[in-house]
């Protein structure tokens, strides 16, 4: 009769204490995502320079482009980090080109010039890079 | 009462009578009754005090679930509302820095440079606020002018090894791209004036003038064939792109 008892208030408590723990873990989980919905973040992520290097070595110039592009909106630029410098002109040096192209081709040779300068500022800057250039300038021509 | 053997008067609690020492015999019986009378109350008096103490311990246990179910209820609600609130923190956010962020978007917009002005825009979540809504037209063609240049970028510039879509793929997604950037262009009956002021209309003028220029110059579109895309259907302008493509690609 005792033990009988006694099972039954273990029983009880387990049940109130299940509950408890469940509805507790519960608790912590939705207070956990609501913070996080709720918390202002930005739309982008940082890129790091070695990852726009390997979109380059790989001919992947669009979306070393767009890792650029989005690094700058974040502030990443040239002056947070010395690694950006190079990639980050390869990058000014395609995105120039494909408009002197573009203007060299439809024959506004004032527009083209423009670029052109762009493209010898950007070349300044590649540094060790500067052998990307031609490889550029071919895809673009 | 009175006493049974000499009728003198006699209290229920004497033992014996006070006038002739006989035994009470009633005496005897309100002893025992009081006795029950005693263990019955204090019997009672437990199983109350048991009964007070299991209920309380019960409704401590029912409060403390309800409290957790209640946050738990709570939580979910805000879980569920929080975009809302979220948009609304942004939104008060965006008011108290307007003037900084309308300042960026117009300098972009005197450099006619839609790449950096969609990802400025996007890195900061400023599309589809209603502290920016009158450059809501701005963002839209800035975004698909990125997405066509960034097509562009992988049809003319990759080799087939690297890109991962098709020349045709590409010339789909730019077929529509274009048509977007020159809807963007086009003001709509029911787009507000803010939408198309002066500054706005050069910018969105000098991006679609960039994207004729690159479809002209990568595709050899005629300024007359650009000038007709928007009666052009997307599966005709994609034929198009892939035969200007294509003649381009064989020329090099």
């Amino acid at each position: 009769m005792k033990t009988m008892k006694a099972n039954k208030r273990v029983r009880r408590f387990s049940l109130f204490g299940v509950l408890v723990v469940l509805l507790s873990v519960l608790l912590v989980i939705l207070l956990m995502v609501a913070a996080v919905k709720t918390t202002p973040t930005r739309g982008g992520y940082q890129s790091r320079p070695s990852s726009i290097l390997f979109d380059l070595q790989k001919g992947r110039y669009s979306d070393a482009l767009s890792s650029v592009k989005e690094n700058r909106a974040l502030g990443f630029d040239e002056s947070s980090d010395p690694d950006y410098a190079a990639p980050y002109a390869v990058c000014d040096y395609y995105e120039a080109c494909s408009y002197y192209t573009a203007f060299k081709k439809t024959g506004d040779e004032e527009n083209a010039a423009y670029y052109e300068k762009l493209m010898a500022q950007a070349f300044e800057r590649m540094g060790s890079l500067q052998y990307m250039a031609e490889a550029i300038a071919s895809a673009w021509d | 009462m009175k006493c049974e053997h000499c009728g003198m008067n006699l209290q229920i609690e004497d033992a014996f009578c006070p006038h002739c020492g006989r035994e009470n015999p009633f005496y005897k019986q309100h002893r025992a009754d009081m006795e029950a009378y005693r263990e019955d109350y204090q019997s009672t008096k437990e199983e109350v005090l048991e009964n007070a103490s299991r209920i309380s311990k019960k409704a401590v246990h029912i409060t403390v679930i309800a409290v957790l179910a209640a946050l738990c209820a709570a939580a979910l609600v805000l879980c569920l509302a929080s975009y809302d609130i979220e948009s609304a923190r942004r939104e008060l956010a965006l008011n108290r820095h307007r003037s900084e962020y309308a300042k960026t978007i117009q300098a972009y917009m005197a450099a006619e440079d839609p790449l950096e002005l969609y990802e400025y825009a996007s890195v900061n979540r400023l599309t589809y606020t209603k502290a920016l809504e009158e450059y809501s037209k701005v963002f839209s063609i800035s975004s698909h002018y990125s997405y066509f240049y960034e097509y562009l970028g992988r049809l003319i510039t990759e080799d087939d090894s690297v890109r991962y879509l098709t020349v045709e793929e590409c010339c789909e997604y730019l077929a529509k791209y274009t048509a977007y950037i020159l809807e963007d262009a086009q003001r709509q009956s029911y787009d507000k004036d803010s939408y198309y002021t002066e500054d706005k209309i050069t910018y969105m003028t000098a991006v679609t003038e960039k994207m004729s220029l690159l479809l002209q110059a990568y595709f050899g579109l005629t300024p007359e064939e650009i000038a007709k895309i928007p009666e052009t259907s997307a599966a005709r302008l994609t034929i198009m792109l892939e035969e200007g493509y294509h003649e381009n690609h064989e020329s090099k």
